[in-house]
């Protein structure tokens, strides 16, 4: 979350929106509570009934998937990486 | 239960007047649970099991076993490792037709990255658990709650484990685990189950009775709620709204729970085990068959 909340701050100047599907088993009574402590200024959207998860086959947290203006997935990870900036920034640069 | 609006009440009666002739529905479900690696059975003293061997022959016998729900509880694998007798008993339980098994502590007997293997390739299910086999990724062990049809009904399926059966597991385990809380995942799937219309919900714990029991008497909307892992014969009773049941040891028996689901809504039950004996009870072939494919393996192996 604190690489995807830079990106957004380095970069939604120039147009990047950030949506997080929030998929936890426990819903609403985890991830409510979890953003009233911790405000993010990113989107969260509550998948309680993991949706978006089936839809893309997403088994795996976190997934960041990079949507063009176009609506193409243009690059997607699976799991953490420590240089999610560093990649993701070089395909915003491009 | 989930009520159901006047109108849709008076359109399920209508049609399913054949069902039980009191305009609801009638389902049959089978349970078992902790199996305890018991493909096979033994005529022990004091220990005596049946084995997977001889529920197997029954089961086939079953008229019309697309109208049963069939479900296990979990630990159907013994606690040491042995991969041959997971994929035997596995494999059998896929060929009997089971919907759901529940996963419980000892389906971790041969390790993290088979349980991911076996994950993809049969019907376990824990909804509350998900897993960290790396520091940079964490996998759902179980998406989205389960919905199948039977004898007309459209049934929500879900599976919990609960923390505590892994409180004597090493560290290096438990560490690569996430164990979400039954009851808010509880709630939040009966939510789910009610959003894609299940009109009846069935849970399998995987853990203690106590925990079970609260979660019963906290959590309303689950129907049926089977229980493993103590190893204790629980004959099914109501706890709040749902009935609560465990078939008890080493995959000795099976529950055979009938549900009288009336138009209204209320679900009235009646239930007997059917308890599985070495002596008394034929194999069947194909397991049989299976049993010696393991052991001759066994035998080259040593």
């Amino acid at each position: 979350m604190p690489i995807v909340e830079q990106l957004y701050r380095d970069f939604s100047d120039q147009g990047l929106e950030v949506i997080v599907f929030a998929a936890d088993p426990e819903g609403t009574e985890l991830v409510t509570p979890f953003f009233e402590s911790r405000p993010t200024p990113l989107t969260v959207l509550l998948d309680h009934c993991q949706v978006t998860v089936k839809k893309y086959g997403v088994g795996e947290i976190p997934s960041p998937f990079l949507i063009n203006p176009e609506g193409f997935i243009v690059h997607k990870e699976i799991g953490y990486r420590e240089d999610l900036y560093e990649l993701i920034s070089s395909f915003l640069g491009s | 239960m989930k009520a159901l609006p006047a109108a849709l009440v008076l359109a399920v009666a209508a049609l399913s007047l054949s069902a039980n002739g009191n305009g609801g529905h009638t389902l049959t479900i089978l349970y078992s649970s902790s199996l305890n690696g018991n493909l096979d059975g033994c005529d022990c003293k004091g220990h005596p099991r049946g084995g997977l061997v001889k529920r197997a022959a029954w089961l086939r016998k079953l008229e019309h076993p697309q109208q049963v729900l069939l479900i296990d509880a979990g630990d159907l694998l013994d606690p040491y490792p042995d991969r041959d007798l997971a994929v035997a008993i596995f494999d059998t339980y896929v060929e009997l037709g089971y919907t759901a098994i529940a996963l419980g502590d000892q389906e971790f007997a041969n390790g993290l990255d088979s349980l991911l293997e076996y994950r993809e390739r049969y019907p376990l299910m824990a909804h509350n658990l998900t897993l960290c086999p790396d520091e940079n990724r964490c996998i759902f062990f179980s998406t989205t709650p389960h919905i199948v049809e039977r004898a007309g009904i459209r049934i929500g399926l879900f599976a919990l484990i609960d923390p505590e059966v892994f409180a004597l597991y090493p560290a290096e385990l438990k560490k690569k685990l996430k164990i979400q809380n039954p009851d808010a995942t509880a709630r939040n799937q009966l939510a789910c189950l009610a959003e894609q219309g299940a009109l009846l919900n069935v849970a399998l714990f995987h853990g203690p009775y106590q925990a079970a029991k609260e979660l019963a008497e906290t959590v309303a909307g689950i129907d049926v709620l089977v229980l493993a892992h103590e190893q204790q014969l629980i004959e099914p009773s109501r706890v709040g709204g749902t009935i609560l049941t465990s078939p008890g040891e080493d995959g000795n028996r099976l529950g055979i729970l009938t549900l009288e689901i009336r138009a209204e809504g209320r679900v009235e039950y009646h239930n007997r085990f059917r308890l599985f004996s070495w002596q008394d009870d034929p194999d069947d072939p194909a397991v049989r068959r299976r049993i010696d494919e393991y052991k001759h393996k066994l035998r080259e192996q040593l």
